[in-house]
C-alpha cells in the first residue's frame, strides 16, 4: 500500500482534514495550496492520485489538470463548488477522472480514491488487455461466462435474481428497459405492476455496486420510461 | 399739416380713380349701347326726329296700310288684305307700335327696382297682344281708320278713283266721298306745323313723292330697292305695285313736333292715347341724343378724373395697399361669398362697374395678400377644436354635423313653403332660383358632414393603429415604431403608450437584470457557503472516527452530521431554485409516461413512505399518459409533494394521489389532510413558506416551491386547493396528441 495522494486546495482546513481521512485510510498525503504547488511537487515526488480543487490562486485547478495530463496518466480527482453539469463536463473533458462537488461526503470521496486507486495499481493491465467475455463499465467487470461482477477488481456477491439483471443491464449497457420488460425476462413470466418489485432489487444491486447509492452512477432510473445502466467510458 | 394733406391725397387719388373707372365703364357701356340700338344714328349732328329710321319704317308701313284700305275697304280683313296687297313684310299696324312700347319697357327695366315690374308688364302685353290679335280680326276698317283719325301727328288723306275715302284732315271730312283733288291739300297745310309730306302716285305714275320743310327728297336714288334702302315704298324698278293699287292717291303729312292727343271717356275704356306713336319716336330719338351727349361729356370727365389717378399713382398705391390690408384681414368664406354673390347681382343687373370693381378687389387681394391670407374660419374651426379634450371632439362633431343636417333640412322646408306661394305665373321663374339655394344648402349640408366624417375616419384609423400597437405591446414586441396619427391628441395618446412600452421595456431588461444578480447572487453565497461547509462535513467525519469519546458528545456530534447535511441540501435547494424562476436552469424534454414516472417515485421513495406509517391510496391509470417533460426535474417534484404530503399529514390519514387524464390533459392529484390548521391566505408556492409560521419542524419551506418552478419549468402547471384541512395539489401537464 502506502499510496501517495496529492491534495490541492487552497483552503487549508479542508487540506488538513482530507490528509487526516486519507492517512486514517493509510495513504500518505502530499499538501499544496495553488496550482503551481502541485506541479511542482507532482515533479519531484511520485504520486498515485490527485485531489484538486478548482477555484485557487495562481493557477487554477482545470488549467493544471491540462498541464498534468500532458505527461501524467494518474488518476484526478476534480473537487468543486461548482455543482452545474456544464462545470463537470468541462472539468472531465480536461482530464479529470471524477469530480466531487463540494461540499462532499467524506465517507464517499474516500470510496472514490480506493476505488481509483485500485483499478490505476492494480487493474490497469487487465483492463488494458481487455478479454472478449469480459464487459468492462467503469469500475464495473462482468465476466460473462462466470457470471460474476467484479468491482474495482474485486467480486461481488449477488443473488441468483440480481445476477440476472445485472447480467442483463451490463450485455445491454446504455439501453433502457421498462420495468415490464425487465420482469419478463429476469423472472421469465409477464408481471403485474412490477415497478416496485424491479426498483426493490436495483435498489439492492445498487448498494454493492455504487459508491453513494442516493446518487447514482451505474444503475439509473430514466424516469417515465425505465432503467438502465449507463454506458461509462475508461479515462486510465 | 403735411401729413393732412398727405392723406387727403391719397383718398383724392384712389376716389379719382374709382370714379374715372367707374365712369369710364358706364359711359362706355351706355355709348355702345345708344350706338347699337340705333344703328349708329346717334351719331348724327342732325336733331330731326324726321330723320331717323324709326320714323321712316312707320311711314312706309302707314303707307302700306292706307293704301290696303285705300284698295278695297271691303277686304279690311288683314288676312285677304296680306294676298290681295303687294307683297309686304310689315302688314301689322300695331306691331311698330309695340316694337316701341317694348323699346319704353327696356330702358325702364334699366332702372333695376322696377324688373319686376318689367316683367309683369312685359307678361301683360303678351296676353294683350294675344288679345288685340283676335280682337283686330274683329274690328272693323271703320273703327280702325276711326282711332287713325284722331292722331294729328299724322294726316293723311285717302283718294280712290279721285274721290276721297279717308281723312283726318278737318279742313276736308265734308268732302268725304265726293270726287276729290289731292292737290288742293298742300296749300291747306301750315308748313310750319306739317313740315314732312307724302305722295304717292300724285302722278299717276305708282311712285312716292316726299318733301320735307318744302324741298323734295330724292326717294329712289338709282331706282333700286336694296335692304339699306332709305325708304321702304313702291316704286322702285324692282318694288312695283299692282294696277288696281295705282288708282289710290294717298297723302301723308307728318307734324315736325308731335304731341299727345289723350282720349278720356271717363268710365268707359279709360284713358285713350292716340298719336303717341310719332310722339314717341320723337322722344326715343331725342333722348337717345340727349343720352349721348351726357355719355360723351361723362367719357370726358372719367378721361380727367384717370389722369389725376395716374398723376397721383402713388398715392393711389397707397390706398390700394390699405385696401388690400383690409382685405387681408376678413376671412376667406366671407370674401368668397361676397364676391359671388356681388358677381351674380352685378351681372343680372348689368352692373359692369360693380363687376369691374369685384374682379379688382380679387386681383388686388390676390396681388398684395398671396401667402399671408388670414385663416378661413374653417381653420378657426380646426384650432379652437383642438382645445377639446378627445371624447368631447368626437361628440362635437357629431352634433355639429347633425345640426347642420338639421338646419339644412330646415332651410329646404322653409324654402319650399316660399314656393307653395310663388305658383302665381309672376314669381315662376324665381322656382328655378329656390331649388338652386336648395341645392347650394344641401350641398353644403353634405360637405360638412363629409367633412366630420373624414375627421371621424381619420380617428377611427388612428384608433385602430392604436388598438394594434397596445395588442403589440401586450404580446410583448417594446420596440419603438413610429406612427404618425393624423389626429394631435391622438399623437399626445401614442406618445403615452410609448412612454408606457419605454416604461415596460426598462422594467423588464430591470428585472431581468435583478434575476440575473438574484441569480448570481445565489451562486456566490451558495458557493461561499459550500466551501466551508465542505470543511465542517469532513471534520463532523474525523470526530465521528473519533474513538473514546463520550456518549453524549457522540450525540452532540450526530446532531451535528444531521444538520450540516441539511444546510447542504437547503443550499442546493435555494441554488436550483433561484435558477428555476429565473429561467436559466437546463432541461432536457423527452416524452415520458405520466403513470410510470409517478409509479417509479413512488417505488423510489417506497422506504419513506413506509417509515411514515402513512397510508397511500394510489390510482395510475393501466394505459400510458404520455407528456412532454424533464424526467429528472419531475421526478423531483412529486419527489417534493409526497415528501410534503408525508411530513405534514395529520397522524393516520390517508394520502391519496389520483394520476388522471382530463380533456387533453393529464393531472396529477395529491390530497392529504393536514396535521396543523392551514391558512387560507397564504400561498404554499411562494419560497420558504410553510403551513408553520414557526418553522421548527424541519421543512426548508423550499419543497412546494421547487416543486411548482419545476413544473412550469418542464411546461406544466401546479396549483393548490385548501379546503378546510383537506389540501389538494394538482400537477397538470398537456397530454402529448401523438397517443391521441
Amino acid at each position: 500500500m502506502n499510496e501517495c495522494v496529492l491534495v490541492v486546495d487552497d483552503d487549508r482546513e479542508i487540506v488538513r482534514a482530507l490528509e487526516l481521512l486519507l492517512e486514517k485510510e493509510g495513504y500518505r498525503v502530499r499538501k499544496a495550496y495553488d496550482g503551481m504547488q502541485a506541479l511542482s511537487i507532482l515533479a519531484e515526488q511520485p504520486i498515485q492520485l490527485i485531489l484538486m480543487d478548482v477555484m485557487m490562486p495562481k493557477l487554477d485547478g482545470l488549467s493544471a489538470i491540462m498541464k498534468i495530463r500532458e505527461r501524467k496518466n494518474l488518476p484526478i480527482i476534480v473537487l468543486s463548488a461548482k455543482t452545474e453539469d456544464t462545470d463537470k463536463v468541462l472539468g472531465l473533458s480536461m482530464g479529470a477522472d471524477d469530480y466531487v462537488s463540494k461540499p462532499f461526503n467524506p465517507q464517499e470521496l474516500i470510496a472514490r480514491v480506493k476505488s481509483h486507486l485500485r483499478r490505476y495499481t492494480l487493474l490497469g493491465d487487465i483492463h488494458a488487455g481487455g478479454e472478449k467475455n469480459e464487459i468492462w463499465n467503469g469500475r464495473l467487470c462482468y465476466r460473462v461466462q462466470e457470471r460474476v461482477l467484479y468491482v474495482d477488481g474485486e467480486p461481488v456477491k449477488l443473488t441468483a435474481t440480481e445476477t440476472k439483471m445485472m447480467d442483463l443491464f451490463m450485455r445491454n449497457r446504455g439501453r433502457i428497459f421498462p420495468a415490464e420488460e425487465i420482469y419478463q425476462r429476469v423472472w421469465e413470466e409477464p408481471g403485474f405492476a412490477p415497478e416496485n418489485t424491479v426498483m426493490v432489487h436495483i435498489r439492492h444491486i445498487r448498494e454493492k455496486i455504487e459508491l453513494n447509492p442516493g446518487e447514482p452512477e451505474y444503475l439509473k432510473v430514466v424516469w417515465g420510461i425505465g432503467y438502465k445502466m449507463e454506458k461509462i467510458e475508461n479515462h486510465s | 399739416m403735411d401729413t393732412k394733406w398727405k392723406k387727403l391725397k391719397i383718398i383724392l387719388s384712389f376716389a379719382a380713380f374709382f370714379l374715372g373707372v367707374t365712369l369710364l365703364i358706364g359711359s362706355v357701356w351706355q355709348l355702345g349701347r345708344l350706338i347699337a340700338e340705333t344703328k349708329g344714328e346717334v351719331w348724327r349732328t342732325e336733331s330731326d326726329y324726321q330723320e331717323s329710321a324709326e320714323f321712316r319704317r312707320y311711314i312706309s308701313a302707314k303707307l302700306e296700310e292706307l293704301l290696303s284700305v285705300a284698295n278695297d275697304g271691303e277686304r279690311w280683313k288683314y288676312g285677304s288684305l296680306m294676298e290681295k296687297g303687294y307683297d309686304t313684310q310689315q302688314s301689322w299696324p300695331w306691331e311698330g307700335a309695340y316694337e316701341v312700347s317694348d323699346a319704353i319697357a327696356e330702358e325702364t327695366a334699366e332702372d333695376a327696382e322696377a324688373e319686376a315690374e318689367y316683367l309683369f308688364r312685359q307678361k301683360i302685353q303678351e296676353e294683350e297682344q294675344e288679345a288685340d290679335t283676335a280682337w283686330a280680326e274683329e274690328q272693323s276698317l271703320d273703327e280702325y281708320m276711326e282711332r287713325m283719325e284722331r292722331d294729328k301727328n299724322l294726316l293723311y288723306a285717302v283718294i280712290w278713283n279721285n274721290r276721297l275715302l279717308y281723312t283726318n284732315i278737318e279742313e276736308f271730312e265734308d268732302k268725304l266721298g265726293k270726287q276729290f283733288q289731292g292737290d288742293v291739300i298742300e296749300g291747306s297745310l301750315a308748313a310750319d306745323e306739317y313740315n314732312f309730306s307724302l305722295w304717292f302716285n300724285r302722278n299717276r305714275d305708282g311712285k312716292v313723292q316726299i318733301s320735307k320743310d318744302g324741298e323734295k327728297e330724292d326717294v329712289y336714288g338709282n331706282g333700286v330697292y336694296m335692304p339699306d334702302s332709305r325708304w321702304f315704298v313702291p316704286g322702285y324698278t324692282n318694288f312695283s305695285i299692282d294696277e288696281e293699287s295705282k288708282q289710290a292717291i294717298i297723302f301723308m303729312a307728318a307734324a315736325k313736333e308731335p304731341k299727345l292727343y289723350v282720349e278720356e271717356d271717363y268710365g268707359k275704356n279709360g284713358t285713350v292715347n292716340y298719336g303717341d306713336r310719332l310722339y314717341s319716336i320723337r322722344e326715343n330719338f331725342l333722348s337717345s341724343k340727349r343720352q349721348f351727349k351726357i355719355g360723351c361729356a361723362l367719357l370726358a370727365v372719367s378721361a380727367l378724373l384717370l389722369v389725376i389717378a395716374f398723376i397721383w399713382r402713388k398715392e393711389k398705391r397707397c390706398a390700394e395697399k390699405e385696401i388690400s390690408g383690409l382685405l387681408g384681414r376678413t376671412f376667406l368664406e366671407v370674401k368668397l361669398l361676397f364676391f359671388f354673390v356681388g358677381i351674380l347681382f352685378a351681372l343680372k343687373r348689368m352692373m359692369l362697374p360693380l363687376c369691374f370693381w369685384l374682379l379688382y378687389l380679387l386681383f388686388l387681394d390676390w396681388r398684395e395678400n398671396r401667402g399671408k391670407q388670414r385663416k378661413p374660419i374653417i381653420e378657426g374651426v380646426r384650432t379652437r377644436e383642438l382645445k377639446y379634450s378627445l371624447q368631447k371632439r368626437i361628440v362635437r362633431r357629431g352634433r355639429l354635423s347633425m345640426l347642420s343636417g338639421g338646419l339644412a333640412f330646415l332651410i329646404c322646408c322653409l324654402a319650399l313653403a316660399g314656393m307653395r306661394n310663388m305658383e302665381n305665373w309672376y314669381f315662376q321663374d324665381k322656382y328655378i332660383g329656390v331649388l338652386l339655394f336648395i341645392a347650394v344648402v344641401l350641398l353644403l349640408n353634405v360637405a360638412v358632414s363629409f367633412l366630420y366624417l373624414e375627421k371621424n375616419r381619420q380617428l377611427a384609423e388612428d384608433i385602430g393603429a392604436l388598438s394594434d400597437r397596445i395588442l403589440e405591446v401586450r404580446n410583448g414586441n417594446l420596440e419603438d415604431f413610429p406612427i404618425l396619427p393624423q389626429d394631435a391628441e391622438m399623437k399626445e395618446v401614442f406618445e403615452n403608450l410609448s412612454e408606457i412600452q419605454r416604461g415596460m421595456d426598462t422594467a423588464l431588461r430591470e428585472r431581468m437584470k435583478s434575476e440575473q444578480m438574484k441569480v448570481d447572487l445565489v451562486a456566490n453565497v451558495s458557493h461561499d457557503i459550500k466551501t466551508p461547509l465542505t470543511s465542517i462535513i469532513s471534520y463532523i467525519e474525523l470526530l465521528k472516527q473519533e474513538a473514546d469519546l463520550p456518549e453524549h458528545v457522540k450525540e452532540f456530534i450526530r446532531i451535528l452530521g444531521e444538520k450540516s447535511e441539511r444546510l447542504r441540501t437547503i443550499v442546493q435547494d435555494v441554488f436550483e431554485i433561484s435558477k428555476a424562476t429565473s429561467g436559466q436552469l437546463p432541461v432536457t424534454i423527452d416524452e415520458l409516461d405520466l403513470g410510470k414516472l409517478v409509479q417509479q417515485t413512488l417505488a423510489d421513495m417506497d422506504a419513506q413512505v413506509e417509515q411514515s406509517g402513512f397510508i397511500m391510496k394510489v390510482s395510475i391509470p393501466e394505459f400510458p399518459i404520455f407528456i412532454q417533460a424533464d424526467g429528472q426535474r419531475l421526478y423531483r417534484v412529486f419527489q417534493n409533494l409526497i415528501q410534503n404530503a408525508l411530513k405534514y399529514s395529520l397522524a393516520g390519514s390517508r394520502i391519496y394521489l389520483d394520476v388522471e387524464e382530463e380533456e387533453g390533459q393529464a393531472a396529477v392529484r395529491i390530497k392529504n389532510i393536514s396535521g396543523r390548521e392551514l391558512e387560507r391566505t397564504l400561498d404554499f408556492t411562494e419560497r420558504f413558506v410553510r403551513g408553520d409560521a414557526s418553522r421548527t419542524d424541519g421543512g426548508s419551506g423550499l419543497g412546494l416551491s421547487i416543486a411548482k418552478s419545476f413544473t412550469e419549468v418542464c411546461g406544466g402547471s401546479l396549483r393548490v386547493e385548501i379546503d378546510a384541512d383537506l389540501f389538494t395539489v394538482t400537477v397538470m401537464f398537456p397530454k402529448n396528441r401523438s397517443d391521441g
